[in-house]
């Protein structure tokens, strides 16, 4: 599976979205589908850092790095170096 | 002198600890007298109780009930394993250190046996049973309206877990079932003692780790330049009691966040970025800037977490781990409709 598919399939699992059975897009903020709590932004910060290996430090909790998939993705090829 | 750490659960033996003669060997067995009264006037103090005994579960939990007292032991154990597998299940279950546990038995042997496992636990012979209501680490400075209500809260928890395990189904359907209430208001002078307990119980969900006294915080409560809010929740199961804090200092341009709490007890429920966002559209309401405090304690990054995805942005960080916070407020999210938000 490639990481954006792997992080679209963990948002529409742990999100608590407003509409079930929304179309999202690669593109598409997340906050607009779904109510983003504290325990949905801690389970997908430690999904980020174990699928993908790497650590997510205190610089990088910023809320643009998690609005969209794609937004995460490249984040996590930032943080790997590609 | 630092005082000793109160008593948060006591551990009962059965066989001639709470009861004269051995279950299994003849038809009747009798309570001590008295023994009644004492697990009574503990659990109105807030503290626990629960067992750990040799026989046969449904044997003993039978008596229990006879006696009218099988709701108060919280996950008894009673089978045939080692007493010091059973603390050590117990603190687990409980979420409390082994040195606020007090384990009370008649036979040497368990009690040396427990010590062996756990230095911390303090052991106590049956025959001291009457002498606990009097113990200093059974009393409490204070008992918070949330101490008197400890018991039931736990025993609804385990419900509300046992319903959450087995739900299959969407995760907003099943948030939906639970009927939750979250309400937000100044707090009052009653809070005061849970407000105190709160900010030295909470490490995980806290945003400083800064404690506050009874008396700083009726200072808050009184000055035109602060605001205090305590939080609430209850849900289908019942009473979460009094779970969140947050103290805002008001300057002229801005609100600062001075603190910001949640307990434990509602991790999983994402009501801390309802309070948030209730701040949120305060400071707007007010036209005012919204600054917020978060020191780093090793233990709460879950906070920073919370924070940063509310669309907090650090402004300013020094060396030791302090960092200042702002948010612009130009996203807030509304409440989710399976939470009922009310501001009193």
């Amino acid at each position: 599976m490639q990481p954006a598919e792997k992080i679209r399939e963990f948002i529409s699992k742990n999100l608590a979205v407003y509409d079930e059975g929304a179309v999202f897009g690669d593109n598409d903020n997340i906050f607009a589908l779904g109510f983003v709590d504290s325990p949905f932004a801690i389970q997908l910060i430690c999904f980020i850092e174990e699928e993908f290996q790497i650590k997510v430090a205190d610089d990088d909790l910023d809320i643009e790095n998690f609005t969209t998939v794609n937004r995460v993705v490249e984040f996590v090829r930032g943080k790997k170096g590609l | 002198m630092t005082r000793a750490k109160e008593i948060k659960c006591v551990v009962w033996d059965l066989d001639g600890t709470l009861w004269d003669g051995v279950l299994a060997e003849m038809d009747s067995v009798t309570l001590k007298p008295g023994v009644k009264e004492v697990i009574r006037t503990l659990d109105a103090r807030g503290i626990l109780h629960s067992i750990a005994s040799r026989n046969d579960y449904d044997d003993a939990m039978h008596k229990l009930t006879e006696f009218g007292l099988d709701g108060y032991f919280l996950y008894p154990r009673i089978g045939w394993n080692a007493k010091s597998v059973a603390i050590a299940k117990l603190c687990s279950d409980l979420n409390i250190q082994t040195d606020a546990i007090m384990f009370i038995d008649d036979d040497p042997m368990e009690r040396d046996e427990v010590k062996s496992e756990h230095p911390d636990v303090t052991c106590l012979d049956a025959s001291q049973y009457n002498t606990l209501p009097a113990h200093p680490r059974l009393n409490p400075r204070f008992v918070t309206e949330d101490a008197r209500q400890r018991r039931l809260m736990y025993l609804a928890d385990t419900k509300r877990k046992q319903d959450e395990d087995s739900y299959e189904g969407p995760k907003k359907e099943f948030l939906a079932s639970l009927k939750m209430q979250f309400i937000i208001s100044q707090a009052k002078d009653e809070d005061l003692r849970r407000a105190e307990e709160l900010t030295a119980r909470t490490n995980q969900l806290n945003t400083t780790g800064r404690t506050y006294s009874y008396d700083d915080l009726r200072t808050f409560i009184s000055s035109p330049k602060h605001r205090l809010l305590v939080c609430e929740m209850n849900d289908k199961y019942g009473s979460y009691g009094k779970i969140g804090l947050a103290l805002i200092e008001i300057a002229e341009d801005r609100f600062h966040l001075r603190l910001f709490l949640m307990s434990c007890r509602v991790m999983s429920r994402g009501v801390g970025t309802v309070l948030l966002s209730y701040i949120m559209q305060e400071a707007k309401k007010a036209k005012k800037r919204l600054k917020a405090d978060f020191r780093n304690t090793g233990r709460n990054r879950m906070m920073h977490i919370t924070f940063a995805f509310a669309n907090f942005r650090a402004t300013e960080s020094d060396d030791s781990g302090n960092i200042v916070l702002e948010n612009d407020l130009s996203v807030i999210q509304g409440y989710p409709s399976y939470i009922d938000v009310q501001v009193r």
